[in-house]
């Protein structure tokens, strides 16, 4: 199902511009390499207002680009996204489905589009957990079904490719597990997921690798263990005196912070530094642990100063 | 199946399935229902009793002074009454026809116009049947477009028929299919139920006045076709119900306003209901206001100038073309939007 390039999705230099009722532009995508691996389940994170959803929306042919090159399975697209979209389901943004029509009716409805057998149907009704409410009306579901629901119509062409816009966005923490472990599952069994999501425990839960994107432009991207270990690694020191020691890692020109009484932080890449440092003072450690980076570290570093939903990429 | 076809099939499922669309489509059913049962009921024979009760009104006021006055006239003058094809020298046939003519008849006393056809379809309910399909398909149009862009679920069928060309004539053909054809049926019912009425009242139905009257009406559900593929693709355009409801709106009141006020002094290559009428009816004939130049200072009129010919006629071709550039052009406009135009 991949490519020559091994690549399920790929973008290049791609830019998306929204001009505003006064003539302003704004740039919501600028210049996106992106490059999703096949297999198993890719993170695509970045604030609210990041360029995600956007992103998505282009790779689907419901938002055009201003510029630049997308691929899915290699192909070309939009152009040629009719070849491949069998191929993709996908979840954009919150689910959107007649709301006087029963869930099965929505889904039988699609499925009748691409020919797909009723049995389908059910199938997916029952992957998600459906069964049973599938005969009420979409707009009795809750935010919850109604994401399932969703996730039900992109399991009906049996895809190869998954893309999920903030698919948990409003659940409750047990529907967030089920979409969770749906979503291991579907990679587990060869589907390329492309999870989109602001929630960075969610993507370091479930996620193999991750891009990182901000003000629509790339930051970082990787497998989801490379991008935890990049940049500067940190390591809790434990002494009797905290303040002293604190003293001496600054004069040997390391970045240190006081954690407690009996802690410093202190960040390098060369662990030994810190006890040599330490040893010609004559302060003497009783421990040095590295401290493994969270994703929240790796994104709050990399989107630095963006604060939640704001895109400050305007070109005028 | 291709996979148009199936798209077809979809969009016929989802246009059956909306309740708003059903109440619609069941209004057109009813209304013009109704529009023949208060036909029928208004041109229905006088009772018996009715016609005994006028008859005995008429006679009480035969004595009327008035009227016999008037009868005395009409022998001595039958001209001056209308008589004038009685042999001067035969009294009884003069006595009877200034009777007729002068004195009061039973039908003076109540209004029974008969059935007729000709008379329905080119000056009564006809039009009006016409008129109110061709508005409800419209709304009905309209409705199922708007319903797409309004719960979002176009998004959504574009991630599994990403063609728009092809969702958007597979959703117009639909539309077309749907109220084309439940047009056809519903005048097709209602000329034949006329016809079925009046043949039951034993009037004269004159040879090919059936086969007009269902022309004229399978016209008229061609319009009303036209009319539902009109709305649905100015929907696709505005991506708004309201907007497609408020423009039809405006267009009636603002466009007649306009048309009457600063309009071209010949308005029939311009006003919708003349060309809308003159395909219906296969040609309109309609009056223009004369110039100021075809009166001399007499105030006789020009007759012979051309350009003071006051009757002309809409041919049907012209009115198909009207409509037809109409469509097309907000047609064209529609998918281009639809085509090009992010989907939300």
């Amino acid at each position: 199902m991949a490519t020559p390039s091994g690549l399920v999705i790929e973008t290049t230099a791609l830019r998306k511009e929204f001009r505003g009722r006064r003539g302003g532009l704004r740039v919501a995508v600028d210049d996106l390499h992106l490059a999703v691996p096949a297999g198993g389940v890719h993170g695509f994170l970045g604030p609210n207002g990041s360029g995600k959803t956007t992103t998505i929306r282009m790779l689907l042919g419901l938002a055009r680009a201003s510029g630049g090159e997308m691929r899915l399975f290699g192909e070309t697209v939009p152009d040629h996204l009719p070849a491949v979209i069998d191929r993709v389901g996908a979840v954009v943004e919150s689910p959107k489905f007649s709301p006087n029509f029963t869930g099965r009716r929505n889904l039988q409805l699609l499925a009748s589009m691409i020919g797909v057998p009723s049995t389908r149907v059910d199938e997916a009704i029952e992957t998600v957990g459906l069964t049973g409410r599938d005969g009420d009306r979409f707009k009795s579901y809750s935010l919850g079904m109604k994401q399932r629901l969703a996730i039900a119509a992109t399991l009906l062409k049996a895809p190869q490719l998954l893309i999920l816009d903030e698919p948990t966005n409003g659940l409750d923490p047990a529907g967030i597990r089920e979409i969770r472990d749906t979503i291991r599952t579907l990679g587990e069994q060869g589907v390329t997921v492309l999870l989109s999501s602001h929630i960075l425990a969610e993507v370091q839960a479930v996620c193999t690798s991750a891009t990182i994107i901000g003000n629509g432009r790339l930051l970082a991207s990787g497998r989801v263990e490379d991008l935890l270990d990049s940049g500067a690694d940190v390591h809790a020191v434990e002494v009797p005196d905290a303040d002293l020691a604190l003293g001496v890692l600054l004069n040997a020109e390391l970045i240190a912070r006081r954690v407690d009484d009996h802690t410093v932080h202190v960040e390098t890449v060369e662990p030994a530094a810190i006890s040599r440092a330490l040893a010609d003072a004559g302060v003497w450690l009783t421990a040095l642990t590295p401290l493994r980076r969270d994703l929240e570290t790796v994104f709050l570093e990399l989107t630095a100063g963006q604060a939640l939903g704001e895109n400050d990429a305007v070109a005028s | 199946m291709s996979r148009f076809l199936m798209l077809l099939r979809v969009e016929l499922v989802r246009l059956r399935a909306r309740r708003a669309i059903m109440l619609f489509l069941a209004a057109a059913v009813v209304l013009p229902l109704v529009i023949a049962i208060a036909v029928v009921l208004d041109t229905r024979p006088p009772s018996a009793s009715d016609v005994a009760s006028a008859e005995q009104e008429a006679a009480s006021m035969t004595d009327d002074p008035f009227y016999q006055r008037q009868l005395r006239k009409c022998l001595e003058k039958p001209e001056r009454f209308g008589v004038v094809d009685v042999e001067p020298d035969d009294p009884a046939a003069l006595q009877t026809a200034c009777e007729d003519s002068t004195l009061p008849r039973a039908d003076w006393f109540f209004y029974a116009p008969t059935l007729d056809l000709d008379e329905e379809r080119e000056y009564g309910s006809g039009l009006a049947v016409v008129a109110i399909l061709g508005v409800i398909m419209f709304v009905t149009g309209t409705t199922f477009a708007g319903h797409d862009w309004g719960t979002g679920s176009m998004s959504n069928q574009l991630l599994f028929e990403p063609r728009r060309i092809r969702v958007w004539t597979a959703k117009a053909l639909a539309v077309l299919l749907a109220t084309a054809t439940l047009s056809a049926v519903i005048i097709t019912l209602y000329w034949l139920g006329l016809y079925a009425v009046v043949s039951s009242r034993e009037s004269v139905v004159g040879s090919g006045v059936l086969l007009d009257c269902l022309q004229f009406g399978w016209r008229g559900a061609g319009v009303a076709g036209a009319a539902a593929v009109g709305g649905y693709a100015l929907t696709m355009l505005s991506r708004s119900t309201v907007f497609s409801l408020g423009l039809l709106f405006g267009v009636s009141v603002a466009g007649g306003l306009l048309l009457a006020n600063i309009g071209p002094r010949d308005p029939g290559w311009l006003d919708p209901t003349i060309n809308a009428q003159a395909v219906i009816s296969d040609g309109q004939r309609y009056y223009v206001e004369p110039p100021e130049s075809c009166f001399n200072d007499r105030g006789r009129f020009a007759e012979d100038d051309p350009a003071c010919v006051t009757d002309k006629e809409r041919t049907m071709g012209e009115g198909v073309t009207y409509y037809g550039i109409l469509l097309g052009a907000v047609g064209l406009a529609s998918i281009v939007s639809f085509r090009r135009r992010d989907v939300p």
